[in-house]
C-alpha cells in the first residue's frame, strides 16, 4: 500500500466504480447483446468491491483528510455516506435485474449509467470545494436523467425524465450563480477557507447571504425541498420503480450529504440562512406529508413521503449553527442510512408488487396481499413502520437523533411541527399496512409469481437492516 | 440477568414462533415459554427487598455510547406487581385462545409474545430512551392483534388506537428530548433528581401526561377505547384492559408526578375533576350499552377513573389503593373479557339481546362470570373491594364531593353489571350454549382464586410498594425547603428595595 500514493489508495472506491462503468460500456460495444446477462453480476461485483474498499478505509485508524490540494476530503462522513450510496446502488441493481427482464428492456448501458451515477455521488460527497462539488453533482444528475427516462417507449417514463431534466438544469444554474457570487465575495472555492472568511465576514456578509440563498434554492431543487419539489412526484412516479428508489435514496442522499457538509462546515454559524433552513424544514415536511395524505397511488404517495423526509433532515441541519459539525454530520449520515434502507426497500417492493408493465398500484390493489403472501407483505410493513418512525426500526433512531439535535439547539417549536408531521405520516403509512391485511379478492394470488433468490435477498437485507440498524455500532 | 430474561425470552419466543414452518406445537411452545417466564418472575418475589425503595436487580450496559444511551433495567415497588401481573396473565391468554379457531395461529402467538416482551421492557427500563423504545414497540403487536385477528370493524379500530396513542407518544418524545437536553443524561434517576423550572415543568408534565392519559384513558381522551376493546380478539382485549391501560397509570406514577411535582400539584384539581367525569361517563355509557364487550369496555373506563383519582390525591393510602386497584382490576377484567370472548365465539354475536338463560345450558360459565363480576363490582371479600375502599378513603379526605361521585359510579357499576348478568344468564333461554371446556376452566380458575385471596389478604401486595411510593413519589412532592425560603427572601428584599426607592423618590 505504501508504495502507491495516498491519492490512489484513498479514492480506491471511486476508481473501482469508474473502471466498472467503462468496462461495461466496452463490453456492450465489443460483444453486444451476448454480454448483457452478465451485466448485473459485473455491476454487483464492482459495487461490492467498492463497498469493501470503503469499509476497509473506514476501519483505518486515521483518515487521509484533504487530498488533491484540498479539492477532495476523505473522512468518516464522506466514507459513511459513500457506503450509503453504494447500498442504494446495490439494492437498485438487485431490484432492477428482474424488473428489466420482466419489462424486456435489458441493456448494458443501464448498468454503466448506474455505476457512473455512483461515481458522481462519490465526487459530490468527497468534494471539499465548489468546483469538485459541481462536477460531481452534474455527473450524478446526467446519469439520473437518463435512468429516469430509461423505458423510452412508456410515455410516463419519458415525461418523468423531461421534468426531472428541466428542474435539474434549472437547479444547476442557481447553484452556479450562487457559487459565482460566493467566489466574487471571498475569492475562494474551498469550504474551510470560506468558513474562516465568513467568521470575519464583516462587509461581505450581504454577498454571502445572497450566495447562500442561491445555493439553498439550487439544492432545494436538487433534493426536492418544498416549494421547489414540484417535479419530484411526477419524476419518481413516472420513472421505473427501481430507478425511482435509486433517485429517492442514493441520488438524494448524496445531494443531501453534500448539502449537509456545506451547511455544517462552511455555513455552520448564525446567519440569515439558518432561518431559511428552518422555514424550508417546516414547509417541506408539511407539504410532503399533506401531499402524501391525499394520494391514491402508493408509488406517488412514496414520492411525496420522500419529500417529507428531506424536510426532517432540514430540522437537523437547522441545528448546525448551534451544534458541533461532527454531531450534525453523524445524525445526518445515520438518518440517510436508515432512510435508504427503508425507502429502497419500499420502492423495490412496489416494483415487484406492481407486476408486468408496472401497473399503477392503488390501495385497493393491495387488499389481501398480506393474507396471501404473509412474509412478502411483512417486509413492506416493516418499511412502512420504519418510515412512520415507530420503534425499534431504524427510521425512529434517525428521526430521534435529528430531533435531539434541534431540541438541544433550542428549536422546540420546530420539533413540535416535526412530530406533528410524523403523526400525519403515520396515518398514511399505516393505512397501507392495514389495507395489506384486509380481506380482498382471492384471485390475485395466482397472478403473483414467486420471487427469485436475488429479490428475496434484497428484500430480506432491507428488512433486517431496517430492524437492527439502530442498534449497530456506527462508524462515528 | 433475570430482568433481561423476562424481556428477551418472550422476544426470542416471538421470533421462533413467528418463523416456525408449521402451526403444530406452536401453542404448546408459547404456553410453555410464557409459563416459564411466570415461574422466573416468581423468583423476583423471593429476592425483592421491601425495605429498599430504590431499583433492585439492576442491569447496566452501553447501548449507543456516542449518544449516552444505556441499556439499564431495574425493578422497584412501582413496577413489581405489574411485572408479576404481566407474567401471570400471558400464559392464561395463550391458554384462553387455545381452543379458538384462530387463523394463522403462529402470527397470533408471536404478537402475544412480542406484546409481553414490550410490556415487560416498558416496566423495567430505567433509561428514558429505552423506555420510549419499548413503549412504542407495544404499538406494533397491538396494531396487528386488532387489525388482523379482530372482528368486523377491526381496521378502523386499530388505526384509531395506534394514531391516538402515537399522538400522545410523540408529544412525550418532545418533552423527553427536552428533559435529556436539560439534564444531559438519559438516566431516569438523574432526570428525577433534576429540578426543572416551573413553566417548563408545566408543559413537560402535560406532554408526558398526554401519552399516559390517552393510554389510561382519561375522560375526553378515550375515543379509541370502546372500538379497540370491542373489535380486538379476546386475548387482545385482555392485554389492553389488564395491562396496556395500566401502563398509562404506571407512567404517571413513574414519570409525570416525580419528575414534575410542581406541575402535578398545579394540575391535580383539573385531572381529579376529569377522572370523576370519566367515572360517571363510563358508568352511564355502560348502562345503555347493548354490546357485551362495549359494556365491559366502558366499565373499564370508569374503573380506571378511580385509579386516577387515587393517584392525584397524593397520599400514601390513595397511591397504594391505586396500585392495588390496578392489579385487582387487571385480574377481574382479564377474567370477564375471556368469558365474554368465549360467549361471542359460541354465539357469533356480542349483542345483549341475542343472549338469555345461558345459565341453564352452561351453569359453570355463569358461575365463573358471576364470581369475576363480584370482584369487579367490589363486593367485600373480593380484591376489588380493597382497592376501592383505599382509594375512596383517600379521596374522601381530599374532597367529599369527588368521593360522592366515585361512590355513585360504584352504585351504577353494580347496577349495570348485575343487569348484564341477568340479561346474559337468566331469563328464558335463547338457544343452548356449550359450557366451559377443561382448558377454559384452567384459564380462568387461577384468576378466581387470586381475586378472592387478594381480597382476604391484601397486605402482601400493599407492603412491598409502600417504601417506593413514599420515597419516589410522595417525597418528590414536598416543596424543596431551601429554594422556597430563598425565593421568599428574594421577593421580600426586592419589595423592600422598591419601597425604599419610592420613598426616596417622594423625598
Amino acid at each position: 500500500m505504501s508504495l502507491l500514493p495516498i491519492e490512489l489508495t484513498a479514492l480506491l472506491p471511486l476508481w473501482i466504480v469508474c473502471a466498472g462503468a467503462l468496462g461495461l460500456l466496452a463490453l456492450e460495444a465489443l460483444i453486444g447483446p451476448r454480454s448483457r446477462p452478465a451485466a448485473p453480476l459485473l455491476t454487483g461485483a464492482a459495487l461490492f468491491l467498492s463497498l469493501g474498499s470503503t469499509l476497509h478505509l473506514l476501519a483505518q485508524p486515521a483518515m487521509p483528510g484533504l487530498l488533491f490540494s484540498g479539492a477532495v476530503v476523505v473522512d468518516l462522513y464522506s466514507l459513511t455516506l459513500m457506503g450509503v450510496c453504494l447500498l442504494s446502488a446495490i439494492l437498485a441493481c438487485a431490484f432492477s435485474a428482474p424488473y428489466l427482464a420482466r419489462e424486456k428492456a435489458v441493456t448494458g448501458e443501464y448498468y454503466a449509467l448506474l455505476l457512473l451515477a455512483v461515481a458522481g455521488m462519490f465526487t459530490l460527497l468527497l468534494a471539499a470545494e465548489f468546483l469538485t462539488l459541481f462536477v460531481g453533482l452534474e455527473l450524478m444528475s446526467l446519469c439520473a436523467y437518463v435512468l429516469a427516462g430509461y423505458l423510452r417507449v412508456k410515455e410516463r417514463s419519458t415525461e418523468a425524465a423531461l421534468k426531472y431534466f428541466m428542474a435539474g438544469v434549472f437547479a444547476s444554474a442557481f447553484l452556479l450563480y450562487g457559487i459565482a457570487v460566493l467566489y466574487g465575495a471571498f475569492g475562494t472555492f474551498a469550504f474551510p477557507d470560506l468558513r474562516l472568511l465568513l467568521e470575519h465576514g464583516g462587509s461581505s456578509m450581504p454577498m454571502a447571504a445572497w450566495g447562500a440563498a442561491l445555493l439553498l434554492v439550487g439544492f432545494g431543487f436538487k433534493v426536492a425541498l418544498a416549494p421547489f419539489h414540484g417535479w419530484a412526484p411526477d419524476a419518481y412516479d413516472g420513472a421505473p420503480a427501481p430507478v425511482a428508489g435509486f433517485l429517492a435514496t442514493g441520488v438524494k442522499a448524496a445531494a443531501l450529504g453534500a448539502f449537509g457538509r456545506l451547511f455544517a462546515e462552511a455555513f455552520g454559524m448564525q446567519g440569515p440562512w439558518v432561518t431559511a433552513l428552518g422555514v424550508l424544514a417546516v414547509v417541506t415536511m408539511t407539504v410532503g406529508n399533506l401531499g402524501a395524505l391525499s394520494q391514491g397511488s402508493v408509488k406517488r404517495m412514496m414520492a411525496y413521503s420522500s419529500v417529507a423526509h428531506a424536510g426532517y433532515t432540514m430540522v437537523g441541519l437547522w441545528a448546525a449553527a448551534h451544534s458541533p459539525a461532527d454531531s450534525v454530520e453523524r445524525a445526518l449520515a445515520f438518518y440517510l442510512l436508515a432512510y435508504t434502507l427503508m425507502t429502497s426497500g419500499a420502492f423495490g417492493w412496489l416494483s415487484i408488487a406492481a407486476g408486468p408493465g408496472e401497473k399503477d398500484l392503488s390501495l385497493e390493489d393491495l387488499k389481501g396481499l398480506g393474507l396471501q403472501r404473509p412474509l412478502f407483505a411483512l417486509s413492506m410493513a416493516i418499511f412502512l413502520f420504519s418510515l412512520a418512525g415507530m420503534t425499534p426500526m431504524a427510521g425512529f433512531f434517525g428521526k430521534f437523533y435529528l430531533f435531539k439535535l434541534a431540541v438541544d439547539a433550542g428549536g422546540l417549536g420546530l420539533v413540535i411541527v416535526a412530530v406533528a408531521n410524523s403523526l400525519v405520516s403515520a396515518y398514511y403509512y399505516l393505512r397501507v399496512v392495514a389495507t395489506l391485511y384486509k380481506e380482498g379478492k382471492e384471485a390475485k394470488a395466482a397472478a403473483f409469481p414467486a420471487l427469485g433468490a436475488g429479490l428475496k435477498a434484497a428484500l430480506l437485507a432491507c428488512a433486517l437492516g431496517t430492524l437492527v440498524a439502530g442498534f449497530l455500532k456506527f462508524p462515528f | 440477568m433475570i430482568l433481561s430474561a423476562l424481556i428477551f425470552l418472550p422476544l426470542a419466543g416471538a421470533l421462533l414462533v413467528g418463523l416456525a414452518p408449521r402451526d403444530k406445537g406452536a401453542k404448546a411452545f408459547a404456553f410453555g415459554l410464557t409459563l416459564g417466564v411466570f415461574f422466573l418472575s416468581l423468583s423476583l418475589l423471593k429476592g425483592f427487598d421491601p425495605a429498599d425503595g430504590g431499583f433492585q436487580f439492576r442491569e447496566l450496559r452501553d447501548l449507543v455510547p456516542v449518544a449516552g444511551i444505556h441499556y439499564s433495567l431495574g425493578l422497584d415497588g412501582l413496577s413489581l406487581w405489574l411485572v408479576m401481573l404481566t407474567a401471570f396473565l400471558t400464559p392464561l391468554a395463550v391458554l384462553a385462545s387455545w381452543s379458538q379457531a384462530v387463523q394463522r395461529p403462529r402470527g397470533f402467538l408471536a404478537c402475544l409474545l412480542l406484546l409481553e416482551a414490550s410490556v415487560m421492557g416498558t416496566l423495567l427500563a430505567t433509561d428514558l430512551f429505552l423506555f420510549y423504545v419499548f413503549w412504542e414497540l407495544m404499538l406494533i403487536p397491538a396494531f396487528f392483534l386488532v387489525g388482523l385477528w379482530g372482528s368486523e370493524g377491526r381496521v378502523k379500530a386499530t388505526l384509531k388506537f395506534v394514531l391516538y396513542t402515537m399522538a400522545g407518544s410523540l408529544l412525550m418524545l418532545v418533552a423527553l428530548l427536552y428533559v435529556v437536553s436539560e439534564t444531559g443524561s438519559f438516566d431516569y434517576t438523574v432526570a428525577r433528581e433534576h429540578l426543572y423550572p416551573e413553566d417548563a415543568q408545566l408543559w413537560c408534565f402535560l406532554a408526558f401526561a398526554a401519552a399516559f392519559l390517552i393510554k389510561v384513558p382519561l375522560f375526553p381522551l378515550h375515543g379509541w377505547l370502546p372500538d379497540a376493546y370491542a373489535e380486538a380478539p379476546p386475548a387482545g382485549t385482555v392485554f389492553f384492559s389488564a395491562l396496556l391501560v395500566k401502563l398509562g397509570a404506571y407512567g404517571l406514577l413513574r414519570f409525570c408526578v416525580p419528575l414534575f411535582p410542581y406541575a402535578a400539584q398545579e394540575t391535580a384539581p383539573l385531572l381529579l375533576g376529569l377522572a370523576a367525569a370519566g367515572i360517571l361517563h363510563g358508568s352511564l355509557m355502560a348502562c345503555i350499552a347493548t354490546d357485551v364487550k362495549r359494556l365491559l369496555a366502558y366499565s373499564s373506563l370508569s374503573h380506571m377513573g378511580l385509579v386516577l383519582l387515587g393517584i392525584f390525591t397524593f397520599t400514601l393510602t390513595g397511591l397504594q389503593g391505586s396500585l392495588f386497584q390496578m392489579v385487582s382490576h387487571g385480574l377481574a377484567m382479564a377474567g370477564l373479557f375471556f368469558l365474554a370472548g368465549w360467549l361471542e365465539e359460541r354465539k357469533g354475536s356480542r349483542g345483549l339481546m341475542d343472549f338469555g338463560g345461558v345459565a341453564k345450558s352452561a351453569p359453570i360459565f355463569a358461575f365463573f362470570f358471576l364470581w369475576m363480576m363480584l370482584s369487579a363490582v367490589g363486593l367485600p371479600g373480593f380484591s376489588g373491594f380493597i382497592g376501592e375502599l383505599l382509594v375512596l378513603s383517600a379521596v374522601w379526605k381530599a374532597s367529599p364531593l369527588l368521593a360522592g361521585v366515585a361512590l355513585l359510579g360504584f352504585v351504577l357499576s353494580a347496577w349495570y353489571l348485575f343487569n348484564l348478568f341477568g340479561r346474559l344468564f337468566l331469563g328464558p333461554a335463547k338457544g343452548a350454549i356449550k359450557d366451559l371446556t377443561l382448558r377454559e376452566v384452567l384459564a380462568v380458575l387461577p384468576l378466581m382464586v387470586l381475586v378472592l385471596w387478594l381480597g382476604l389478604k391484601p397486605n402482601p401486595i400493599l407492603r412491598p410498594v409502600e417504601k417506593t411510593l413514599t420515597l419516589k413519589v410522595l417525597e418528590e412532592l414536598k416543596p424543596p425547603p431551601v429554594m422556597t425560603d430563598f425565593a421568599a427572601t428574594h421577593r421580600r428584599l426586592t419589595e423592600e428595595i422598591e419601597k425604599d426607592k419610592r420613598n426616596r423618590g417622594k423625598k
